[in-house]
């Protein structure tokens, strides 16, 4: 039978690495979503993964058994790709590798657009990397926890050492750059009620006169 | 009510506006805002499909297998009396002189030689800086530490280098039909020592040489998880052969200046 994580983790904190052992092996694709979309690329990903795991050992004594182990990890995996990110930002990328995106999509397969995916298309996912390479790490952070990770505007700054507003301002900038990237290729199917006809071919994100 | 700004239809599709009833009614009522509001939701949709590439059902394994040692290191650094006794998992010896030098130089046994050659050398700077005629001052004593400590971690980097140089100097030189399981114990290793030094040049603000380290981390990586029968993958083993020519290169230069930095600091008063 399968232990529960509770178990895990108690026999974990007891200096059981098996225990912990079990811990990594389900939730590493979690912490790998969580770093992937923060970095953009599979080899810092998979860095932010081993130093998400080392300092949620080191820091297991810590863990509040009230939150979820889940939670507890995505936000050290974020807290973990800031700083790597940081550490590299003032590093010339190799090779012209940028960050996210751009040439790294030809050195890193898991950026190409794949053919059997075509229902958003590669483009509009290339175009979401190159749109969330235009932000900083921090902004990148509190994006992926509000939006992916549903966390709320005051757990993530509490998380990132960020003040509310300077939280939203990070998601707000998130989200023009991505509407901006992907105007061109998403549109409401139908506009709702009263709307017919009246956006014509105007992209749908722009500058609303009538605000 | 005014129509909704950008930033308040945002809030209130995360459900963080401050007034969320009062947004919700005037949406009802009004129809550009709607628009605009649908428009935002529709984009939001589509930036959620943005998937991270998919991982198996044995990624966890794999991220354990990895995760593993570095942790047993960690284990050994903060508790060398419990070090090698849980943890120490016997490997197959390898075949041949090489394979004697590689057992030799094997990670662990060096990181153990390591330690004790620091703890020599630690005894010795202290016999070296012990009461003279004339006392020393505490901020004399803190700075032979300081100097004691950089030796120690200089030679060890540097070991570290060479080890890293032998064994890519062998996965640059080896046919198609070589043992790739062998290599890949051995850059599973050399990955487990390289971060802690990574992360110690990183933190001590040795910029250059983390990012050599960082360098030898990806090509080590490569290695690591190259595919089981490179047989099958030749272009991936030529990828990964031009990745180690590279870095031998990297590593020859940052050898040296750890090196001259080693004597440097030995020719200190």
């Amino acid at each position: 039978m399968e232990a529960t994580e509770a178990a895990l983790l108690a026999r974990a904190r007891a200096g059981d690495s098996d225990a912990f052992g079990e811990l990594v092996k389900r939730h590493s694709r979690g912490v790998f979503a969580v770093a992937f979309r923060v970095t953009g690329n599979e080899h810092d990903a998979e860095d932010v993964v081993q130093e998400t795991f080392i300092k949620a050992y080191r820091q297991l004594g810590r863990f509040e058994e009230r939150a979820r182990f889940s939670t507890w990890l995505t936000r050290i995996a974020a807290n973990c790709a800031v700083d790597l990110l940081r550490s590299r930002s003032n590093r010339e990328p190799a090779n012209g590798e940028t960050e996210m995106g751009g040439a790294a999509s030809e050195a890193c397969p898991c950026l190409a657009p794949l053919p059997d995916r075509a229902a958003l298309g590669g483009e509009v996912r290339e175009r979401i990397q190159v749109a969330m390479a235009e932000l900083t790490a921090m902004e990148r952070a509190a994006f992926v926890l509000r939006h992916f990770e549903g966390e709320s505007i005051e757990v993530i700054s509490a998380e990132l050492g960020l003040k509310a507003s300077a939280t939203k301002h990070s998601i707000f900038r998130a989200v023009r750059k991505m509407r901006a990237a992907l105007e061109p290729f998403v549109r409401p199917a139908a506009a709702p009620r009263g709307s017919a006809g009246s956006s014509g071919n105007r992209p749908v994100f722009a500058k609303r006169a009538d605000v | 009510m005014h129509h909704l700004n950008d930033e308040q239809l945002i809030l209130f599709h995360y459900g963080e506006a401050p007034e969320t009833e009062g947004c919700a009614r005037h949406l009802e009522g009004c129809a550009s805002c709607r628009r605009a509001y649908e428009a935002l939701r529709v984009v939001l949709a589509a930036g959620t499909s943005w998937e991270p590439p998919s991982r198996d059902a044995l990624y966890g394994e794999r991220v354990w297998a990895q995760l593993e040692p570095q942790l047993r290191a960690l284990q050994r650094s903060s508790s060398p009396k419990v070090a090698g006794a849980p943890f120490d998992g016997e490997r197959q010896p390898h075949a041949g002189w090489l394979g004697a030098l590689r057992d030799l130089l094997r990670p662990r046994v060096v990181v153990l030689a390591g330690y004790g050659a620091a703890l020599a050398m630690l005894v010795f700077v202290l016999v070296q800086s012990s009461p003279r005629p004339e006392e020393p001052s505490p901020l004399t004593e803190s700075v032979l530490m300081d100097q004691a400590r950089e030796r120690v971690l200089l030679g060890s980097l540097g070991d570290h280098f060479d080890r890293s140089q032998i064994m890519l100097l062998e996965l640059a030189n080896q046919d198609e039909a070589f043992d790739a399981s062998s290599a890949q114990d051995w850059a599973q290793d050399l990955l487990a020592t390289n971060r802690l030094y990574r992360q110690a040049a990183a933190s001590d603000g040795e910029a250059a040489m983390a990012n050599v380290l960082d360098d030898l981390e990806r090509v080590l990586l490569h290695v690591a998880h190259a595919p089981g029968e490179p047989q099958a993958q030749p272009a991936s083993l030529r990828a990964t052969r031009a990745d180690a020519r590279e870095m031998l290169f990297k590593l020859r230069v940052a050898g040296d200046t750890v090196r001259a930095r080693e004597r440097a600091a030995f020719e200190m008063p």
